[in-house]
Formats: structure tokens, sequence, C-alpha cells
């Protein structure tokens, strides 16, 4: 039973008393401590931890007042109830042993019964008192834990996030930790096609949640963009993830963003998160990117669209993300931020290198001594000439078995090549080959250009000069999406093939990679182009220069300085380009 | 009115069984040094200490069951503690006296 055994402090200086007290404790199954007088009374306790204290008010040495004061003063968090044992009966007195730290009175003369019952109610009082403080302890205990968990998932997501070109001054950025994991995610990185992609996310809640998302996020992020998907298979992807493995209720807002700066184009998806802003230089204004979609982890995979923008951008133009946590920063009064403050912020240093400082700076000056109440993430991709660093040098070079001496046929018909890329595919079988891991970045360039010139030039027809106007780039995007969808059928077929060779300064090999599409070409005779030899460029046939795919531009003469050969066959429906690499050569290309 | 509460006493023999005799003596030499000591302050004219004896027999008194010599105790508490000496050496006097008597009664508990 709860009430019985328990150890109970009787201090009574008269002897009798003592002996009536302890015989009366001890019957009802207690343990009596009996004492004399104040000073006992504080040994005891010490010596004893007592469950239950009686305390005479007057006694020699030291009275039942101050005898309580002290206990209370020494042992603070004890919580162990005091009865007074008195036959004062004067409201001061009695309100002078509450204020000393009495619980309680038991009425001399004293009565067995009015003393059970009062040792009962108290001991339940102590019950009580010991689970509050237990469980205060545990919560402690648990809060400490959680916060330790939360530290290693820290930890562990900095590592994945951090894996990236983050901290390669591509992009800055301000993230504020309000939990130890924060809500928003921030992901970075250039893809083998030398596009910058970037991710920004706003989870709902904080902490842990918060990093259990984040997790499948950054590493799907980071495997598919290395792989060479665009972000429009990547939203899908993590869509997914998120959905099939996070509870109902919680979702991420996201904006994605790939920025090749060889094609001068944007590619942007937005799921929830405010408006990005577009600094335009050429008209020194900015176009707002807004969410056409839901956040991830809302629609099942079926449902979900990943419907990307593309827009052509020039160098001095400039990116802006953030989360709503910048707008909806509360003063101490609980006023928010507002969109139209920061609207009027980021008009008034458009264009500007400390445009980023001063919204901050505001925000956190509104804030002043408030409390956050959401994560500050604010984002800027400055487009500059330079391209972007090749980060993971030794990425894919694990130690494993490769591919030496082979080929292969892969046939698109129209069905697949309508919503499937296949180039993921094909520079993943590359990247098997060791020697070619160095030139990974200017395969995946060759064969991308290859294959959208059989796609979009030969099976759809259209033009590659309209894309030298912002409005012909928005327009091709549009045509090459309505043309696709309407097409029939076609084929582009894939002819690659990797032969190794050895010489006696070392490895080395040829892989030659061929693309026939079904389309009617562009009435060329046989071109053979050798290695930098510009100079024997095929001219157009046809004096209509709208209907000349891009080989008559940048794209050939990326292909004739990069390659060993490059053949177009008649009518201009089948291209083979030939690239030799040497184990030799492989540092120089790294550096690059 | 009777100078002693039967009823308690019973009560107490019954509670405390051998203990009882344990408690009688305990309860005399209490009193005795209490009266004592009580006698010795009030010839120092220090009534807090003749207020804190005078506090520790009336307890003890009425424990026990002694009626009569709790409540001369009492009155002297009272009048120790609001500083009146006046006629305390009579009360104290009147107190010994009675206790003569309870030790009469309750030493008959002690054979």
């Amino acid at each position: 039973m709860a009430e019985a055994d328990l150890r109970i402090l009787i201090a009574e200086d008269s002897a009798a008393d003592r002996l009536i007290l302890e015989t009366i404790v001890t019957q009802a199954g207690h343990q009596a401590i009996p004492v004399e007088d104040g000073l006992q009374a504080l040994r005891a306790y010490e010596e004893t931890q007592p469950d239950i204290v009686l305390l005479d008010v007057l006694m020699p040495n030291m009275g039942g007042l101050e005898t309580a004061r002290e206990l209370r003063a020494r042992h603070a968090n004890d919580l162990v109830p005091i009865l007074f044992l008195t036959s004062l009966t004067d409201t001061d007195s009695l309100v002078e042993c509450i204020e000393a730290g009495g619980n309680d009175f038991i009425p001399k003369p004293y009565n067995k019964t009015v003393l059970h019952s009062k040792i009962k109610a108290f001991a339940r009082v102590r019950d009580m008192h010991k689970t509050l403080a237990q469980q205060k302890k545990q919560i402690e205990l648990n809060n400490l834990h959680l916060i330790q968990e939360q530290t290693v998932a820290k930890q562990v997501f900095d590592k994945i996030a951090h894996t990236g070109c983050l901290d390669q001054g591509l992009i800055r950025y301000s993230m504020s930790p309000l939990a130890v994991f924060n809500g928003d995610v921030l992901v970075a990185d250039v893809s083998p096609s030398g596009s910058l992609m970037v991710l920004l996310g706003d989870f709902t809640g904080h902490g842990l949640p918060a990093a259990i998302g984040s997790m499948p996020l950054a590493t799907t992020f980071y495997g598919m963009v290395r792989k060479g998907f665009g972000i429009a298979e990547i939203a899908r992807e993590i869509n997914q993830k998120l959905h099939d493995t996070l509870p109902t209720g919680f979702f991420c807002c996201a904006a994605l963003v790939d920025i090749n700066l060889q094609n001068r184009r944007l590619r942007y998806w937005n799921g929830g998160l405010p408006a990005s802003y577009l600094y335009k230089k050429s008209s020194d204004d900015y176009r707002l990117l807004e969410s056409q979609n839901l956040p991830f982890g809302v629609l099942s995979s079926k449902k979900f669209k990943s419907e990307v923008v593309s827009l052509p951008i020039e160098e001095g133009d400039r990116i802006y993300l953030w989360s709503d946590g910048i707008f909806e920063a509360r003063d101490p009064d609980g006023v928010m931020f507002g969109e139209q403050r920061l609207d009027d912020l980021m008009r008034s240093f458009r264009g500007r290198d400390d445009l980023m400082d001063a919204v901050l700076g505001k925000v956190y000056e509104h804030i002043g001594d408030g409390n956050k109440d959401d994560d500050l993430s604010f984002v800027e991709i400055p487009i500059h000439e330079l391209g972007f660093p090749q980060p993971h040098p030794d990425y894919g070079k694990s130690v494993r078995d490769k591919l030496v001496d082979w080929s292969m046929d892969f046939r698109l018909e129209a069905s697949t090549f309508k919503q499937f890329d296949p180039l993921p595919l094909v520079t993943g079988i590359l990247n098997e080959v060791t020697g070619l891991i160095p030139h990974r970045t200017m395969l995946y360039t060759l064969i991308a250009e290859l294959y959208s010139n059989a796609l979009e030039h030969g099976i759809l027809g259209l033009s590659s000069s309209l894309k030298n106007t912002p409005q012909g780039f928005v327009e091709y995007y549009d045509k090459r999406k309505k043309k696709l969808a309407e097409v029939g059928e076609g084929q582009i077929i894939f002819s690659v093939q990797h032969r190794q060779t050895s010489d006696e300064s070392g490895i080395g090999g040829e892989l030659i990679v061929r693309l026939r599409d079904s389309g009617v070409g562009f009435g060329v005779s046989e071109v053979t182009v050798h290695e930098n030899d510009v100079r024997s460029l095929p001219r157009p046939l046809s004096e209509d220069r709208d209907s000349c795919p891009q080989y008559y531009g940048r794209g050939l003469k990326l292909m004739s300085a990069s390659c060993s050969k490059l053949t177009i066959r008649p009518p201009g429906n089948d291209v083979e380009i030939v690239f030799v690499w040497h184990e030799s050569d492989a540092k120089g290309d790294e550096d690059e | 009115m009777s100078k002693f509460d039967e009823e308690a006493i019973a009560g107490l023999r019954e509670l405390l069984g051998e203990r009882f005799k344990v408690m009688v003596r305990a309860y005399l030499d209490d009193c005795t040094q209490r009266l004592e000591k009580m006698k010795a302050a009030l010839a120092e004219h220090n009534l807090p200490a003749v207020r804190q004896e005078a506090h520790g027999i009336k307890g003890s008194c009425r424990n026990v069951g002694v009626l009569v010599l709790g409540d001369i105790c009492a009155e002297i508490e009272k009048q120790a503690h609001a500083g009146d000496a006046t006629d305390l050496q009579q009360k104290i006097a009147a107190a010994e006296q009675e206790f003569a008597a309870v030790s009469i009664k309750f030493k008959d508990y002690l054979t």
C-alpha cells in the first residue's frame, strides 16, 4: 500500500508526547524517527530522508518554525510535507507556521484517528509530488535526448546537403535555424551538362519531422542531378518519395531552379513557395515566378504535375528565392514584416549587390527582440559569364568492374521519346567506362546536342533560330511541347560502341556515338569534319536559314572541337561522332 | 469539573499497553523539570522562558488527560506571553500544588 511504511520524523521535546506520537505512528505501520528538538531534527532529516515531518512549534535549541524554514531552504526540491504539532490556536501563530513552510497542523491533544488521516492525506500529496518530480525529470531527459537526436540528424543532413556546390560561392544564401534542425532546406549542385541546379524547400514544422523529410529530399536531389536528370524528373521523384513515406498533412513547399549558361536558359518549377524574383538586367525590372503547383508530398504520383517553365537568361540577371518566413517575420507586437515591405525593398535595391544584406538587415531590425516564429531563408543566384565549376572530381571512381569493349543499339519509338528522356540512361552507361569519366561533362553535352537535334529538328521539325529572341525562346518551347504531344510515329536510334586500346604510354579508347532519326533531314551531302577543322564546316544548302539545324551554329563548332571526327550522312538525319581518349589526357581535363 | 479526563487516560493505556508506564514516568519527570525551570525563570523575570515551560506542561497535560493542571498552565502561558507578571508566583505555586495531586494519582499507575 502506498500510504504504509513511511518514514515519519517526529520532533517533540516532551518525552511523554513523543512516546504517544511514536506509538500512534508505529501502530499505523510506519517507521517513527523520534527526536527532541529542531537541531536533532535537521540532522535526522539528512540521515533518514523522511517522507513526512512532524514538528512541535515550541522546542528548546531550535523551535519548529526555524526548523521548517531551514528544511525548506536546504531542500527546496524535496517537497516533503511538514505538519506542525500545536495547541496554538490564534490566527497569527497558524499563519506563521504556514509561512515558515508548514503544510498543515495536528492539534493537541493528539487524536489517533485525526493523526492517521492526516498522514494518509499527506502521503498522497507526497506521492503526487514524487510522481511530478519523476515526470519532470523524465521530460527533461526526453528533451535532452530529442535535442541530441536532432543534432545527429542535422550533422547527417549537413553532410548530405553540403556535398553539393552550396559552399562554392555560386549562390549567396542565408538560413536561420529556428529549431536545432530548421524547416527550410537548401541544396545545390552542378549537373553533368554544366547546369546549376538549386532547390529551396520549406517543410511544414521544424525539428525532427522536417529532418526526416529533408533526408530523402536531399539524397534524391543530389543523386538525380549527378546522373543528369532535369528538374521535372527530380520534382516528380521527390514528390513521390515524400508522398509515399511522409504522414498526411506533412508536406514541403519548394522551388527548383536549373540554370544553363551555355544555352542561356533558366528552367523553373515552383510548388507552394512564394514567387521567386527574376531580375532582368536588360529591362532593369523583375519577372515574378509564381507557384503553379502544389507542394511536394501532397499529390500522388499520378496527379502530380511537373510543369516546368523555360526562360532565357543573360549575364547580369539575378534570381532571388525565399520562404514565407521572410515576410511572416513578426515584431515584438506580432506585426508581420509583410510582402509589400519586402517587394518595396526588392524594387528599391534592384540590381544591387547589397540587396540581400539590406533585406535581411530590415527583417532582423523588424523582428527586434521578438521571437522568430519561422525560418528565415533567402537565396540569391547571380548570373555570371563564367561557367559553373564541376564538383566532385572523384565522383563515380568507385573501385569496381567496368565496361571495356562493347556496343549497343538503343531504338526509341515515338511512344517512348514523347515522354521519356533517355539521356541519363545513356550517359549512365558511359559512366561505366573508367576512361570516359573525366570527360563526362563534355560527352553529356555532345550527346544532348545530338539527341536534341534528332528530336527537335529531325522529328519535330523545329527551327533553332526561334531561340534568338526572348519571345521566340518561349515560343520554341511551347511549340516543342505541342508538337511532341502530337507526334504519332517515328524512331530515334542510338548506336554506341566503345573499344579500349593500349600503347606504350598507357590505356586509351575510342567511343563512337551515332544517332539516326526517322525525320527527313535537311538535305546535305555527306560531310566529314576532323578535329578543329572548322573551315570545312558545311554551309547550308537551303536558302531558308530558319530550316537549318543547330549544327550550323555553336553546336557543330562544339562537336568538331571536341571530337576526333564528325560525320553527317545525307539527307542529314544520321550523325556520328568519334571521341578518342587516353589516360594521359585525363589530368588536364579534370582541371577545367 | 473533573480534574482528569478518564476516558483519554483509558485510551492511552489501551494505545500504549506496556509502554503506558514509561509514558507516565516520562510525563512526571518532564513536568517536575519544567516546573523547576519555570520557577527559576520567573525569579530571573524571564517571561518568555516562563511562557515556553508553561506551554510545554500544558501540552503534555492535555495529551495525557490532566485537565486542571493543563488549564492553570494555559493561564500562566497566556499571562507570560502578555508580559504580565502580577500574580504569576501564586499561579505557579497553584500549579505545583495541582501537580502534587496529579503525581499521587499517576504514581498508582506505576505499581
